[in-house]
C-alpha cells in the first residue's frame, strides 16, 4: 500500500478548482428557482353565510346621502348642559373642551376618542385610578361602575376619588367609556375637578352623557371636526 | 516537615465559615415587636407563595434598590418597613426610598441637591401636579420612541402605582385559601368586597379568621401596642401552621434563604479564593513551592466550600419555585456560574496546575455579579404556560445553558493563554499545552450540549406548536454558538489554526456567547427598555472591547510575546 | 485502491469541495448570514427574514452603513454547499475506525438535518384557525399572505369563488388593471397598504377626507391609513393590508372600494356587496383560506392565570372534530404541549396546536402539515449519538493519557 496520506490531499486546495465548484452549485441552484409566479385561482367553497347589510350601511341609506363623497355621514351629537362653557380643545384626540364653574374650583369635562378600545380597558382604568392616586386593579371587574344608558346602549360610569388625606393630580374624575364597533372607536367623556365642584355638577355630566348620539346625520355636522352640538 | 499546607487550607475554610455564618447572626433590633415571625407569614404575590419578608425585600429593591430603607438617619429592615408603609401609611410617607438617577425627573420634584439619590412619598407626592403635567405628555408617545428621561419618568410612575398597591393592601395578596375551592385574595376586598360594600365572598356577619387577624395586626401595629400585636401575630402563624402547613414550611424556608444570601455570599468567597490561587500562582514562579501548594490547597478548599454553598441556592430556588434551576436571565447567571465552577473544579482535579481553580473563582465571581446586577425585584417569577413544561426546562435550557458555561470556560482558558503569553514570561511548552488540551476538550463539550440543547428546544418547539425551527433570535443565539464551536473544532483538525488560533477563537467564542445570551433580547431594546437593559447594554459593549482587545493582543506575532512558548 | 486511475481523478477533482477550509469558511459564512438576519428582526418581520435570509439562494445584505446592501450568499446555498463538502469528505477521506464512526453518523445526521429545513421551507404549511365558543369552521388561514376573494353565492349549493393573491395585488399596484377570464370584472389596484389603520372619516384630516377615493362600501365611512410594518421582535403581531380598488367592466366603471384585512373593526359583516349586470358578488380582503375536509367546533375553552397575575397559567380548547372523509366524530381537548394530531401517518395528515387566544372564550389554534415532521427527529438523534461517541472516545483516551 503505497497511498499518500490522504489528509494531504484536502491542505491545500486550488483556488482556481474550488471557484469552479462553486459557480457550478451555483448555476445549478438559480435554474431550480426559476419558479413561476402566483396566479389568482377560481375554485368552489362551501356555502358561506348569507351578506347581511351592516347597521352602518342601511342608516346611511335611509339618511339624505344620495352621495357616497359626502364627508362626515357619521358623527357625534350631544345637549350643552346650561352653564357650561366650551374650551378651545388642546390635542387632536380630544374632540370638545368644557368647562363648568364651581366655588371649589372649575369642573373641565372632555370628549375624545381612540381607535379601537384605546390601548385596552383594563390600562385605562388603571391610568384614571392613577391620577386621583388610587392603587391599579387587577380585573376589570374590580372596578366598581354605576351603569348608564349612552345612545341605547350600556355604558359604566367610574367615580373616582382621591383617598382621604393622600389627594393625587386629581381630586376627583368622572369617566364614561362608549366603544363603538361601527366606528372602530371608544369614546370617552371625562369630568375632572374638585370634589364639591362635580358633586354639584355630576348631575348635568349624566344628563350630559345621556344625550349623546351617534350617527348623526349630514346635515348636523358642519365644523371641520364632524362634531356639532344639537341645539 | 512544614506544617503549612494542612494547616493554611483548614484556617481558610474557618474564615470561609465565619463569613457565611456572619448574616445568620440575630442582631436587627426592632424594638418589642415580633418582626420575625411577621417576617415568615406566607402571602402571594406574583403568582407564587412567598414570605413577607421576600415581599418586603423584593418591593423595597424594585424602588430603592437596595434591601434596607432609610427614615431620620436610621436603617431599618425591609419588613419593618413594608409593616409601616402598610399599617402606619402616613408616617411611612417619610422613608426615603424612592430611586430617583435622572437629573431631569429630580428637577420635576423640587430640584434636590445633586447628591441625593433616594426620596420619600411624600415629598413626590408634593410635587404631584408638576409630574402629572409630565405624564399627559407621555400618553402619545409609544413605548418603543421613548427618551431615557421618558423611560425613567415612567419607572418612578410604577414604582409609585408599586407602592400605593401595597399601602392600600391591594398587593401582596395576603388572605390565604383556608377552605376548598377559594383562591388568595388581597385583603381590601375582604374588608371593603370588590364591587364597594357587599360581600362577595358569603362571609355574612364579618370577616374570614384569617382577613381578620390580619386586620387585627395592622391595627395592633398601628396602636403602637407591642403585646397585642406580637399574640396577633403567634395567633395568625400557628392558625397558618395549623391549616397550610405545606406553605407555611415553604416561606420559612425562603426566610432563612434571604438571610443567608447564598450567592452574594458566595461572591465574597470567590474572591477570597481569587487571592488565594493568584498567591499560589505568584508563589509558585517564585519557586517557593511549600508556599504556593499551601495557598493552593486553601484555594480549592474554600472553592469547594462555596461550590456546595452555589449548589445549596441553586437547589434551594428549584425548591421553592418548584421549576428546573433555569427560568430566566438571572437564574441563568446562577448557573452558569455554578457549571463553570464544577468545571474549573474538575479541570484542577485533571492538570493540578492552578488553572481549573483560578477560572473557577474568576467566572464564578463575574457571573454572580452579573446575577446581581439582573436582579430587580422577585427572582422567581411564574412562567408563561408555554414554558410551563418543567420537563423541557430542565432538559433542553439546562443543556442550552451547559453549553453556554462551557463555551464561556473556553474562552476564559483562551484568555488566560493570551494574557500569560504576552504580558509574562510564564507560559511554558507544558502550560501551554495543557492550556491547549483545556480548550479543546471544553469546546468539544460545550458543541455537544450547545447542540442537544437547540435540538431539545426545537423538539418542544415542534411539539408546542408544530414549528421545529422557526429562526427566531433566541434559537439563532444558540446555533451561532455551535456553529462557533464546530468552526474551532474544524479548524484546528484542518491546521488551519494551532494553540495560539484556538486561543484566539475562543476568545471569539466569548463574544458570540454573551450575543446569544443577552444581545437577542436587546434586540427588543425599543420595545421593552427599562433603565437595567440599557446600563446591560453598555456593559455589553465593554465585555466585547475587551475581548476583542484581548484578541488582538493574542495575534501580536509570538516573537513580540513575553514568553517563549505560544 | 488508490492506485486505480478513476478512482484517483474522482479523489483529485472532489478535494478542494471535501476541503476543510471550505468547510470553516462555510461556517463563518453562516453565521455572518444568522447574524445579520437576526439583527433585521429588529426591522422587518420574522418570516420576511426567513425567507430572504435563510430559504434562498442569494441575497443583498444591508451592512448597517448608509444603508448600502451588498450581496450574499442565502440559507439554502451555504447549505448546500455544506452537504458537498460533507460528502466529498467522506468520500476523500472514508476510513472506519471506532473515532471516525461518531464523525460519520454526526455528518450524516447533519445532512439529513439540512434536508429536513429544506423540505420543511418548501412542503410545510401552516395555517391559523380562530374559534369563539359554539362556533365551526371547515377553514384555516395563513396569517402571513393576504388575498382579494371575490364571492358568488348564486349557487344553491356552494359558492363560486375567485381569489387574487397578495403578490398579485402588490404587482399590480398603482399599475394595469387585473383582467382575466374567471373574474366578472377588471381590478385596477389604485393603492396597496402593507399595514394600515383606520380612521373613522368624520375624525379624518380634512385634506384626507377630499382625496378619499372610495365611493362605495366602508371607504365611505373610514380612511386608511399606511403604518410601518410590524417587525420580528414585535412578536405575535400581525400586519394589517389595506388597498383602494377601482372595479370596472369592458371599460365602464363600477366604482371604487376601500378593502381592508381591518374590515371586522368596523363590524360582524366583512364582506361588501359589488352588482355588476345585475348580479351581486362579495368581495373581501382576506387571510388566504385553506378548505379542510374536516369541520371544527369549539366547544369550551378554559383558561386561567398564576393569582393575583396576567401571567396565563394553562389554556385549553375542547373541540369537537368531525371528518366524514375518514368517518371520524369525536371531541378531543387540544392544550399546550397536548396537539391534536389528524391522520398523522398521511402526507396530508395535520397537527393541530393550541397557540393562543383572545379574551376568555375565543382560542386560536395553529394547523400544521408537515410531511417532513419526522425527519429532523431521526437527525437530531444520529448527530447528538455520533457527538457522544466521538467525544466520548476521545474523552476516555485523554483522561487515561492525562491520569496516567
Amino acid at each position: 500500500m503505497t497511498r499518500k496520506t490522504p489528509g494531504r490531499l484536502t491542505a491545500r486546495p486550488s483556488t482556481g478548482r474550488l471557484v469552479v465548484w462553486t459557480t457550478a452549485v451555483l448555476l445549478a441552484s438559480l435554474s431550480l428557482a426559476g419558479c413561476g409566479e402566483e396566479d389568482l385561482h377560481a375554485y368552489q367553497a362551501p356555502k358561506s353565510a348569507p351578506y347581511v347589510e351592516p347597521e352602518l350601511f342601511s342608516r346611511m341609506a335611509s339618511g339624505a346621502s344620495a352621495n357616497p363623497a359626502a364627508p362626515t355621514p357619521i358623527g357625534i351629537t350631544w345637549d350643552v348642559p346650561e352653564g357650561w362653557t366650551e374650551a378651545p380643545s388642546t390635542s387632536t384626540f380630544i374632540t370638545a373642551v368644557f368647562e363648568a364653574k364651581g366655588e371649589a374650583g372649575d369642573a373641565r369635562i372632555t370628549v375624545s376618542s381612540l381607535s379601537n378600545d384605546g390601548g385596552g380597558v383594563l390600562q385605562n382604568i388603571n391610568r384614571w385610578r392613577g391620577q386621583v392616586g388610587l392603587a391599579q386593579v387587577e380585573q376589570y371587574a374590580q372596578q366598581p361602575m354605576t351603569p348608564i344608558t349612552v345612545a341605547d346602549q350600556v355604558a359604566g360610569l367610574i367615580d373616582l376619588s382621591a383617598p382621604e388625606g393622600i389627594g393625587a393630580s386629581l381630586e376627583r374624575l368622572l369617566v364614561v367609556f362608549i366603544p363603538r364597533q361601527d366606528q372602530g372607536l371608544t369614546w370617552y367623556f371625562k369630568m375632572s375637578g374638585p370634589s364639591a365642584t362635580l358633586d354639584e355638577q355630576k348631575e348635568a355630566f349624566t344628563h350630559f352623557v345621556e344625550s349623546v348620539g351617534f350617527g348623526g346625520k349630514p346635515g348636523d355636522t358642519s365644523e371641520a371636526d364632524g362634531v356639532v352640538p344639537r341645539e | 516537615m512544614n506544617k503549612l499546607p494542612t494547616l493554611l487550607p483548614i484556617v481558610a475554610v474557618l474564615l470561609a465559615l465565619m463569613v457565611l455564618a456572619q448574616p445568620l447572626m440575630p442582631k436587627a433590633d426592632h424594638g418589642a415587636y415580633d418582626l420575625d415571625t411577621l417576617a415568615r407569614l406566607p402571602v402571594s404575590a406574583g403568582g407564587r407563595t412567598k414570605p413577607f419578608d421576600s415581599v418586603a425585600r423584593n418591593s423595597l429593591m424594585i424602588v430603592s434598590d437596595r434591601q434596607t430603607a432609610e427614615i431620620d438617619g436610621k436603617r431599618v429592615t425591609a419588613v419593618r418597613w413594608l409593616l409601616d408603609v402598610m399599617a402606619r401609611p402616613a408616617d411611612a410617607g417619610a422613608y426615603e426610598v424612592f430611586r430617583i438617577d435622572h437629573p431631569d425627573v429630580k428637577s420635576l420634584i423640587g430640584n434636590p441637591p445633586k447628591e441625593y439619590k433616594r426620596f420619600s412619598f411624600d415629598r413626590i407626592f408634593t410635587h404631584r401636579e408638576a409630574l402629572w403635567e409630565q405624564s399627559k405628555l407621555l400618553e402619545d408617545v409609544k413605548p418603543k420612541d421613548r427618551t431615557t428621561y421618558q423611560r425613567h419618568l415612567i419607572e418612578l410612575f410604577d414604582h409609585v402605582n408599586m407602592y400605593i398597591g401595597l399601602r392600600d393592601w391591594h398587593a401582596p395578596y395576603m388572605v390565604p385559601p383556608l377552605q376548598a375551592g377559594e383562591e388568595w385574595r388581597p385583603l381590601v376586598d375582604e374588608l371593603h368586597g370588590p364591587h364597594g360594600g357587599d360581600d362577595a365572598h358569603g362571609h355574612s356577619g364579618g370577616l374570614g379568621p384569617a382577613a381578620a387577624s390580619l386586620a387585627n395586626i395592622f391595627t395592633a401595629y398601628q396602636a403602637q401596642d407591642p403585646a397585642r400585636f406580637n399574640q396577633e401575630v403567634a395567633g395568625y402563624a400557628s392558625l397558618l401552621d395549623q391549616q397550610i402547613p405545606e406553605v407555611t414550611r415553604k416561606a420559612r424556608f425562603e426566610v432563612f434563604f434571604n438571610k443567608l444570601q447564598p450567592f452574594y455570599q458566595g461572591t465574597v468567597l470567590y474572591v477570597l479564593a481569587f487571592l488565594l490561587i493568584a498567591g499560589s500562582l505568584l508563589a509558585k514562579n517564585a519557586k517557593n513551592s511549600s508556599l504556593s501548594s499551601a495557598l493552593g490547597r486553601s484555594a480549592v478548599a474554600v472553592i469547594a466550600l462555596t461550590f456546595v454553598l452555589h449548589t445549596f441556592g441553586l437547589a434551594a430556588r428549584v425548591y421553592m419555585q418548584q421549576y428546573a434551576p433555569v427560568t430566566n436571565l438571572y437564574s441563568s447567571a446562577v448557573f452558569i456560574g455554578w457549571f463553570c465552577v464544577a468545571m474549573g473544579l474538575f479541570l484542577e482535579w485533571l492538570f493540578k496546575n492552578g488553572m481549573g481553580a483560578l477560572l473557577a473563582t474568576v467566572i464564578g465571581f463575574l457571573t454572580l455579579i452579573v446575577a446581581h446586577n439582573l436582579a430587580d425585584g422577585d427572582t422567581m417569577q411564574m412562567m408563561q404556560a408555554v414554558l410551563d413544561s418543567n420537563f423541557w426546562l430542565a432538559t433542553h435550557v439546562v443543556a442550552v445553558t451547559i453549553g453556554y458555561s462551557a463555551t464561556f470556560m473556553a474562552g476564559f482558558v483562551g484568555i488566560v493563554y493570551i494574557l500569560v503569553g504576552v504580558y509574562t514570561p510564564w507560559l511554558k511548552d507544558d502550560t501551554s499545552k495543557a492550556l491547549g488540551k483545556m480548550i479543546y476538550g471544553t469546546i468539544a463539550f460545550a458543541l455537544l450540549f450547545s447542540f442537544v440543547g437547540t435540538v431539545l428546544g426545537g423538539i418542544w418547539a415542534d411539539q408546542s406548536w408544530g414549528r421545529f425551527w422557526g429562526w427566531d433570535p433566541k434559537e439563532n443565539g444558540a446555533v451561532l454558538i455551535v456553529l462557533m464551536n464546530a468552526l474551532i473544532l474544524h479548524a484546528r483538525w484542518g491546521g488551519m489554526v494551532k494553540l495560539r488560533g484556538v486561543a484566539v477563537l475562543a476568545v471569539l467564542g466569548n463574544i458570540i456567547t454573551a450575543w446569544s445570551w443577552f444581545g437577542t433580547n436587546m434586540l427588543g431594546v425599543g420595545l421593552h427598555s427599562y433603565g437595567f437593559m440599557d446600563s446591560a447594554l453598555f456593559w455589553m459593549l465593554v465585555f466585547v472591547a475587551t475581548q476583542l482587545a484581548i484578541m488582538a493582543a493574542g495575534m501580536i506575532p509570538t516573537s513580540c510575546w513575553r514568553s517563549t512558548a505560544g | 485502491m488508490a492506485w486505480c486511475p478513476v478512482n484517483k481523478t474522482i479523489k483529485q477533482l472532489l478535494a478542494p469541495v471535501a476541503s476543510l477550509r471550505l468547510t470553516v469558511l462555510l461556517f463563518v459564512l453562516a453565521m455572518v448570514l444568522i447574524f445579520v438576519g437576526t439583527v433585521a428582526q429588529k426591522d422587518i418581520g420574522n418570516w420576511a427574514v426567513v425567507n430572504t435570509y435563510f430559504r434562498s439562494l442569494w441575497l443583498m445584505m444591508p451592512i448597517g452603513i448608509a444603508g448600502i446592501k451588498v450581496p450574499f450568499v442565502g440559507g439554502y446555498t451555504i447549505g448546500g454547499l455544506m452537504i458537498l463538502n460533507l460528502l466529498a469528505a467522506h468520500i476523500v477521506r472514508f476510513k472506519l475506525t471506532w473515532k471516525r464512526a461518531g464523525i460519520i453518523i454526526t455528518h450524516a445526521g447533519l445532512i439529513l438535518l439540512i434536508i429536513g429545513e429544506v423540505l420543511t421551507g418548501v412542503l410545510s404549511v401552516e395555517w391559523q384557525m380562530q374559534l369563539d365558543e359554539g362556533q365551526s369552521s371547515n377553514f384555516a388561514v395563513d396569517i402571513r399572505e393576504t388575498e382579494l376573494a371575490i364571492v358568488d353565492q348564486s349557487p344553491t349549493d356552494h359558492d363560486d369563488v375567485v381569489v387574487v393573491p397578495q403578490s398579485v395585488l402588490v404587482q399590480h399596484a398603482a399599475g394595469l388593471p387585473i383582467s382575466d377570464a374567471r373574474l366578472p370584472f377588471d381590478i385596477q389596484v389604485l393603492r396597496w397598504m402593507p399595514n394600515s389603520a383606520l380612521a373613522g372619516l368624520g375624525m379624518a384630516d380634512p385634506q384626507l377626507r377630499q382625496n378619499n377615493p372610495a365611493t362605495d362600501g366602508f371607504g365611505t365611512i373610514v380612511i386608511a391609513a399606511s403604518q410601518p410594518q410590524t417587525t420580528g421582535v414585535e412578536g405575535g403581531q400581525v400586519d394589517a393590508p389595506s388597498a383602494y380598488i377601482r372595479l370596472s367592466k369592458a371599460g365602464k366603471d363600477i366604482g371604487t372600494w376601500l378593502v381592508t384585512l381591518n374590515a371586522e373593526r368596523l363590524g360582524d359583516e366583512t364582506r361588501q356587496p359589488v352588482t355588476v349586470d345585475g348580479k351581486t358578488y362579495l368581495i373581501e380582503l382576506r387571510f388566504v383560506r385553506d378548505y379542510k375536509p374536516y369541520t371544527l367546533t369549539l366547544i369550551d375553552f378554559t383558561h386561567d392565570k398564576f393569582v393575583g397575575t396576567e401571567i396565563p397559567k394553562n389554556f385549553a380548547s375542547e373541540v369537537r372534530l368531525v371528518d366524514p372523509t375518514v368517518g371520524e366524530d369525536r371531541t378531543v381537548t387540544i392544550s399546550m404541549n397536548n396537539p391534536l394530531r389528524h391522520r398523522p401517518l398521511n402526507s396530508r395528515g395535520e397537527t393541530l396546536y393550541q397557540a393562543s387566544y383572545i379574551g376568555d372564550t375565543t382560542t386560536i389554534l395553529q394547523v400544521v402539515r408537515n410531511p417532513s415532521w419526522l425527519l429532523p427527529y431521526i437527525a437530531c438523534a444520529m448527530v447528538s449519538l455520533g457527538l457522544v461517541v466521538h467525544f466520548g472516545v476521545m474523552l476516555i483516551k485523554f483522561v487515561e493519557r492525562t491520569r496516567r
